[in-house]
């Protein structure tokens, strides 16, 4: 059970949004890191099939993602801004997708409620989609992704827009999901990733910078996490001189965590690196490289 | 499967406001427009003029008549054309006027000075005639035009056939779409009813069409309209609720075909639109049916629901076809003006030959409670309209499925920019 990716280069009109990316994900969660526009959205709409690829192999379960209809019974989707139609209630929704998914009314049956109590919405199986908060229908969404008990999961963005504690629900829910299935999660909010994957891609411009488990990806920027005490007054220069990825003032002192490769000019600590810190260190390299 | 996303579709149009609005603008229509009167009485001797009219296909008749209109038209050096549809008055310049003046010579008899003291004879006749109204208070805008006879006949010797061709050189010169297309003057021209003719169509509706036949047939004409252009409503908001729920990414990754999606809501569309207009039906069926009974008449059970399969159906299912295909392909409510245009065009298209003369018009009239031998003349090439508007159907669903499955694979179609924003 895997998603292998060969060469796989796709353009929109003459710009290039994903460049040679060659890539294996096995099964658990796979978390695909990157900004705004490094083509995360445009590689997961190649494997759910809702774009088509300019070139190279991409293959689900041995599956070329040019057979659509098998891929896609074979793949559950939570897109970016998930929603349905307003009037149906989040029971006739899971129903109509169900539906759409080929599923018998006995299964629909049998899978539909309890997955709803599996995402908390039980109570709300009657409540209508226009009436849900963004988290609810988010839950909605994934429970909808895991209607027809597909192999591989992808989620887009999930978190984004999510108040603190429906974030945290909403990774556990994701971890719960992933056993004995492939979990492809983007997103551009690292804690999201650390919290939950074991692997780890970052894509940038279309580039996937890395590619491996987390313990790899930390040890990127091991020895070169730093933090310090520093005056406020301070702060500016240092930013200037190294990529911050933590600020904590009190006062007039800042507490800062930072990336040197070389020991700092001024009092500084070494400490471990975190999933952040190795992603800001990562793109700083990148930019570096430019 | 299929059967449970068909209600599934269904449901999700019944919500819709727009439906409803379909609804009531059918009922609306229908009640202004069909009435209550169902009863049909059997024509008295003595009336004549009351009997109303018919169409006469007597070759004579027919080049009588036009001929009369054609002098007037050229008198006046003024046509009406219905190039694309829509009504344009056509004023010919000097070189076509020589040459409409050469065929009207050659259907008279008379020489070319005789015809163009024609026009100054309408000219004079016109201006006293609205000196006249004006001295009798009534205003230039107000008067009916003047109906003036220029005693002009067919010459001797000239047949049918070359009838028609002078016809259709007349309607180049024109520009075609005019009144002179062959097809039109064949179709027979309009005549005031005898006595002896209404009895005969009397006969025909209790024999013939087993009197629930004709009142259907008029059921047809006026809600054939009707279905023509208001299914593309629900039919637009059904298919913009995709976009706006925000759900089609994950309605587009689940394993059902595109054709299957597409033509289920398709024909659950077909089907709710259908509904008000086979209630009507059958409450017109009904109606008929006690007025019968009263005047001690049989009827045929099936008729309204029979012509309304026929004849309006075809019409709906094209509307409904074109809606979706245009909302697949601009993702906007381009497809009410689209249809807006094409139903206008339609109606204008129709409006100089309400009974019969179908051709591939889209809605074909027959605006006429009997005219049951013309009908039946004329109901192969109603089938065959029919049939055309049908298949043309199924191609527009198709072409909505190719765009859809398109989308669907992350396409993009630029002519969407063009309608984003209305």
């Amino acid at each position: 059970m895997e998603i292998k990716i060969e060469h796989l280069d796709k353009f929109y009109g003459k710009k290039q949004v994903l460049k040679d990316l060659n890539l294996t994900i096995g099964e658990g969660m796979y978390g695909l890191l990157g900004t705004n526009g490094a083509g995360k959205t445009t590689l997961m709409k190649v494997i759910t099939t809702l774009t088509k690829k300019s070139s190279g192999e991409v293959s689900i379960c041995g599956i070329p993602v040019g057979r659509a209809k098998e891929v896609r019974s074979m793949v559950g989707y939570l897109p970016q801004d998930f929603s349905m139609y307003g009037g149906m209630s989040a029971c006739e929704a899971m129903d109509y997708l169900g539906v759409l998914s080929g599923l018998t009314k006995v299964q629909r049956k049998e899978r539909i409620m309890p997955l709803l109590s599996r995402v908390n919405l039980q109570e709300d199986a009657k409540t209508k989609v226009r009436a849900m908060s963004g988290g609810m229908r988010r839950r909605l969404g994934i429970a909808q992704a895991l209607l027809h008990d597909p192999k591989v999961l992808i989620v887009d963005e999930p978190t984004a827009g999510l108040d603190p504690e429906e974030r945290v629900r909403f990774r556990n829910l994701l971890c719960e999901v992933a056993q004995s299935r492939i979990v492809l999660l983007s997103t551009h909010i690292v804690g999201d990733v650390e919290a939950t994957c074991e692997h780890i891609g970052v894509l940038d411009k279309g580039e996937l910078l890395f590619n491996g488990t987390v313990e790899e990806f930390l040890a990127l920027a091991e020895g070169q996490v730093y933090r310090a005490e520093i005056s406020r007054l301070e702060l500016t220069k240092v930013q200037e001189m190294y990529p911050v990825t933590s600020i904590l003032t009190t006062g007039g002192t800042a507490s800062i965590r930072f990336i040197s490769e070389k020991p700092p000019a001024f009092l500084a600590e070494k400490c471990s690196a975190g999933v952040e810190d190795a992603y800001l260190y990562l793109m700083h390299a990148k930019r570096r490289e430019f | 499967m299929f059967g449970t996303l068909f209600l599934k579709e269904c449901k999700q149009t019944v919500k819709s406001l727009a439906y409803w609005a379909y609804v009531a603008c059918l009922a609306l229509f229908f009640v202004s427009q069909i009435g209550e009167d169902w009863n049909l009485t059997e024509p008295q001797p003595g009336r004549e003029g009351q009997y109303g009219y018919t169409y006469s296909t007597d070759e004579t008749l027919i080049m009588e008549k036009t001929l009369r209109r054609l002098t007037e038209d050229y008198a006046q050096n003024s046509y009406a054309a219905y190039p694309l549809g829509f009504y344009k008055r056509v004023i010919l310049g000097t070189e076509e006027k020589e040459k409409m003046g050469d065929i009207l010579a050659e259907l008279t008899g008379k020489s070319k000075e005789e015809l163009e003291k024609l026009g100054y004879d309408y000219i004079n006749e016109e201006s006293s005639f609205y000196e006249e109204a004006q001295k009798d208070g009534i205003e230039m805008e107000m008067a009916a035009p003047p109906q003036i006879d220029f005693g002009v006949s067919l010459a001797e010797g000239v047949s049918f056939e070359r009838f028609l061709e002078l016809m259709e050189e007349a309607d180049d010169l024109i520009g075609g779409g005019s009144m002179y297309t062959p097809a039109r003057v064949e179709h027979g021209v309009e005549v005031p009813q005898t006595y002896e003719g209404a009895l005969e169509e009397y006969h025909d509706i209790i024999e013939k069409d087993r009197y629930s036949g004709a009142f259907a047939r008029l059921f047809c004409d006026y809600m054939g309209l009707m279905a023509a252009i208001l299914p593309v409503f629900p039919v637009v908001a059904r298919t913009l609720q995709d976009k706006r729920s925000k759900g089609l990414a994950a309605m587009y990754s689940k394993k059902m075909s595109s054709a299957g999606i597409l033509f289920v809501r398709y024909l659950a569309l077909l089907a709710m639109t259908m509904l008000p207009l086979i209630f009507l039906a059958v409450f017109s069926q009904f109606q008929c049916d006690v007025a019968a009974k009263a005047a001690g008449l049989s009827t045929d059970s099936f008729a309204f629901l029979k012509y309304v399969g026929g004849w309006i159906f075809p019409a709906a299912a094209f509307t409904v076809a074109v809606g979706i295909f245009v909302s697949e392909l601009t993702g906007s409510v381009a497809a009410i003006l689209a249809q807006g245009i094409f139903w206008f065009a339609s109606v204008f298209q129709s409006i100089d030959t309400l009974v019969g003369n179908f051709g591939l018009k889209f809605i074909p009239r027959f605006n006429a409670l009997g005219n049951t031998g013309i009908f039946e003349r004329e109901l192969p090439g109603l089938i065959a309209n029919r049939l055309f508007y049908s298949i043309l159907s199924l191609a527009f669903v198709a072409a909505a499925v190719f765009i859809y499955d398109w989308k669907r694979k992350g396409g993009g179609i630029r002519i969407g920019n063009l309608f984003k924003n209305l």
